[in-house]
């Protein structure tokens, strides 16, 4: 391992990929990305590919419309096939209540030119023929948002990284931080690297992380579950959603379902072990949905971090406190699908470049401040 | 195994034909009784595949039945008047002109680095191979008879009667220990209601699935005695209808069904003397047998095994003429159990094992281990071990 | 006559040349494999294969057998049916 590099990437999640992928692109490739375990072993490898722009918050919107543009280009810029499909994502809605929380973010989403359209329990029929409608009063559709395979894309970064010098050093877990000179003296498992700026993409750890350096960061990371279903003919379209209870499923490439449900009652945190509450809650939700899965079966389950941020929006800043960390972390289970911009954005940051986006919505102290709009459209 | 005799038979039907089954059949025995050799196709390649390995660890031999898709019939019983589909292939598994792929894709598939150009083919590509991927349609009917899930509790849970298992079983139940659940996934005449564990999870409890309900078991003592999972090896066509492992040939044997007539035996392991022992038994012959499995240079046929080449002494490649390939590759021990409860694993002559003190204890307290999924190898060892974890539970559980 | 190929993996149908390849693009840690072939993704989670691949891996890195690991196994170790997870009611029964 080099003993210097002018950046240290944190996390070889696909923040941190992005954001280096980006860094190269503007001419700079003295980084090193570390990352505790496997190459994106955090929840980048672990979730279920989803790729929406409804969300609730503008600043959410404006991060997932600006990523969804740069995902239909990547690939091709790449040479990577990460299976993009814009099947389109149905919220549905089962209470006035829901439906009115659709509505409002619709609206919202509509400024953005995002041509989500509000429809009601017939047309939430059409689009998903097989499922079972009886409890739904209405939806919202958005045709262009779909699902991706995360697998390939991951890889297709750390390639294209390491063709530009670019070392990635997995396995690599990063021990005690201490200040040198203008930058920061890291000690890892592999070895001592000196470098001059940091940024903490550490997913589920960025909280520990940034405690190494003296930052104090109000995320927290929470368990999510998910599983697999054995491969079935494609039937589904769109990615489901049901408000009441944060459940979703998709269908994959190879045919399996995958899915997730916010879990009720106390649950566990540690993504290593399985609960069967959870299959006892999501196998009750699917079929009461889509009764013909009865016989369908589970083929394995897992489970990831949701890096959850005080208002599920990201914090994308400098650290007030401590010079040259940078940090990008309180994803609240949408880093993936805002990645493009996330990178681009930190990568401005870090070189003193103009961020495509306003700064104010991301930063730490907004909550300080109370500066803050809560993301309602969390799901799983 | 009891006869096959007339008045035990009944019908099923195969693709919209009849086929005579017996009471004894699994669904895949009566199909290979008759004839049958291509169950499925592959996922990417649609290659022919056939009954493989015999105890519901591929998916080789998966069919729709009575409108379920994706049933291992190597482990389900045949019933009268089953009806039983291929599910992958068109016109017809057997018949598939989508083994187009095989020949277009002539090495591998790799899905991350094909149809990127041009991109506004994109979305009918991913149609397409959506399309292809999977032809497991939904199930047809719902609500199926699922009696609900059960929560259990008991002194000791034995995880499979094999060898140290079922040592295991009788000495807690000759020490008395009352509530003693031992669960054991093999089809066979002793056990015509197989139940297999399939997860520890964080709660304590162990998941037990039997064919029509779930059990989550808590138990004070759980001793894992899963043994060992024979593997294939990676011959060149070694994928074809007519390559088996010993555990089929044997489940096909039991019935008085030969797996094939002429036989070539690759590579070496324990069950070597159990298969030439099927093998007589059902009146097949060993033509041929190759310890060294790279010796053999690939498997000939086109939707079934014809045939093998082989380098002989002195490098000469000669082709020897067979209809079943018995690979006997490692006996990798099945510690999916144990990983998935955090026990420690340790690797003895390059399997990951369990790991376990004399005594049968394994890094997790309450949860014990024997037999050959610890490492052993010899019977007499495995056995050995079956009874000293059992004298271990009987202790924790306050004796008798 | 089907074309040469040698399967690792049934299940998803993924061949030595595709694993080859994986390995000496530079990702030769099992997760990764796993992760870019899909290799252990499929039905089986495994059962087939694992063994292989941890010794064509020790073959092509020149790594031990031994210090190459097993993929995170998880549960459920058989495909379980949803219709028996939704229970309709539970039932505690203590013996």
């Amino acid at each position: 391992m080099n003993e210097r590099a002018h950046i240290a990437i944190i996390g070889s999640g696909i923040t941190g990929l992005s954001t280096a992928y980006s860094l190269v692109n503007k001419g700079f490739n003295d980084i090193v990305i570390l990352d505790k375990g496997h190459l994106s072993s955090g929840a980048s490898t672990r979730n279920g590919g989803g790729i929406r722009a409804q969300f609730l918050t503008e600043e959410n919107i404006m991060l997932a419309k600006w990523s969804i543009e740069r995902f239909k280009r990547l690939g091709k810029e790449l040479n990577v096939n990460f299976w993009f499909r814009q099947g389109g994502y149905l919220f549905v809605a089962e209470s006035e209540e829901e439906m009115l929380t659709l509505k409002k973010a619709a609206n919202l989403q509509r400024r953005f030119n995002l041509g989500t359209r509000i429809i009601d329990c017939d047309g939430v029929q059409m689009i998903v023929p097989d499922m079972v409608c009886r409890t739904v009063i209405g939806g919202s559709y958005r045709k262009d948002d779909g699902t991706l395979f995360p697998f390939p894309l991951l890889f297709a970064y750390a390639e294209r990284l390491r063709a530009h010098g670019i070392a990635i050093e997995t396995h690599c877990e990063l021990r005690k931080v201490e200040m040198s000179g203008n930058g920061f003296e890291l000690s890892t498992t592999r070895g001592l690297i000196r470098v001059d700026m940091v940024l903490d993409a550490a997913g589920g750890w960025s909280r520990d992380v940034g405690a190494m350096f003296g930052a104090k960061l109000p995320t927290q990371p929470v368990r999510h579950q998910i599983m697999a279903s054995e491969p079935l003919a494609p039937f589904l379209d769109p990615m489901v959603v049901t408000l009441k209870d944060g459940f979703y499923m998709s269908q994959g490439a190879r045919g399996e379902l995958i899915g997730g449900i916010t879990e009720s009652g106390a649950h566990g945190s540690d993504p290593g072990k399985s609960s069967t509450e959870f299959c006892r809650q999501i196998s009750t939700r699917m079929i009461s949905l889509f009764p013909r899965l009865s016989a369908a079966r589970m083929m394995r389950q897992w489970a990831g971090f949701y890096d959850m941020s005080p208002d599920a929006n990201p914090i994308l800043d400098e650290a007030p406190n401590v010079d040259d960390l940078f940090v990008a972390c309180g994803f609240s289970g949408h880093g993936f699908m805002i990645s493009p911009a996330v990178g681009e954005f930190m990568a401005c940051l870090m070189i003193g470049e103009k961020p495509p986006f306003h700064r104010d919505p991301y930063r730490l102290t907004r909550f300080d401040l109370g500066r803050v709009s809560r993301e309602a459209l969390v799901i799983g | 195994m009891p006869d096959t005799s007339e008045k035990d038979s009944f019908e099923i039907t195969f693709n919209g034909k009849h086929v005579r089954a017996y009471a004894v059949d699994t669904i895949a025995a009566a199909l290979v009784r008759s004839g049958v050799h291509v169950f499925s196709r592959s996922m990417k390649f649609h290659r022919p595949r056939g009954y493989y390995c015999g105890s519901g660890r591929c998916i080789s031999c998966v069919m729709r039945v009575n409108g379920i898709p994706g049933v291992r019939t190597c482990s389900t019983p045949a019933a009268p008047g089953m009806v039983v589909s291929t599910e992958r292939g068109f016109p017809s598994s057997s018949h598939d002109i989508l083994s187009v792929f095989d020949h277009v894709f002539r090495k591998e598939f790799d899905y991350q680095h094909r149809f990127i150009r041009p991109s506004f083919m994109t979305p009918l590509f991913q149609m397409i191979i959506r399309r292809l991927a999977s032809s497991s349609r939904l199930p047809d009917s719902e609500g199926l008879d699922f009696a609900p899930f059960e929560r259990r509790s008991c002194d000791a849970l034995i995880i499979g009667r094999g060898v140290s298992g079922s040592v295991a079983h009788a000495r807690l139940q000759g020490a008395g220990v009352r509530s003693l659940i031992t669960v054991d996934n093999r089809m066979g005449p002793e056990n015509n209601a197989p139940s297999t564990a399939f997860g520890f999870y964080e709660d304590g409890e162990v998941g037990v699935l039997s064919s029509n309900r779930i059990h989550l078991i808590k138990a004070m003592a759980v001793l894992i005695a899963t043994g060992r999972n024979e593997v294939g090896l990676p011959l060149v066509n070694g994928d074809l209808p007519g390559v088996m492992l010993p555990e089929a040939v044997h489940q096909l044997a039991l019935r008085r069904i030969r797996a094939g007539n002429h036989a070539v035996i690759v590579g070496m392991n324990d069950l070597k003397e159990r298969v030439e022992r099927d093998l007589r038994s059902s009146g097949a012959s060993a033509v041929a047998s190759y310890r060294d499995p790279t010796s053999v240079v690939r498997v000939l046929g086109r939707r079934c095994v014809r045939g093998v080449e082989a380098r002989g002494t002195g490098g000469v490649t000669n082709r020897v003429k067979c209809d079943l390939v018995v690979p006997l590759g490692p006996l990798v021990p099945s510690v999916e159990l144990a990983q998935q409860a955090g026990c420690e694993l340790s690797v003895i002559n390059g399997l990951w094992c369990v790991k376990s003190d004399p005594e049968g204890r394994t890094s997790i307290p309450g949860i014990f281990a024997s037999g050959a999924v610890t490492g052993l190898v010899r019977s007499e060892d495995r056995i050995a071990s079956g009874e000293v974890a059992a004298s271990a539970i009987v202790n924790l559980l306050g004796g008798s | 006559m089907p074309t040469r190929k040698a399967f690792v993996c049934l299940c998803e149908d993924v061949t030595m040349e595709e694993l080859r390849n994986a390995i000496h693009r530079g990702f030769p840690d099992i997760e990764e494999i796993k992760r870019m072939t899909g290799i252990a993704t499929g039905p089986c989670q495994g059962k087939q294969c694992l063994h292989t691949l941890r010794t064509l891996l020790a073959q092509e890195t020149g790594m031990k057998l031994e210090d190459i690991p097993l993929t995170t196994l998880r549960p459920p170790a058989v495909p379980t049916p949803f219709g028996q997870w939704a229970a309709a009611k539970k039932e505690d029964v203590t013996r």
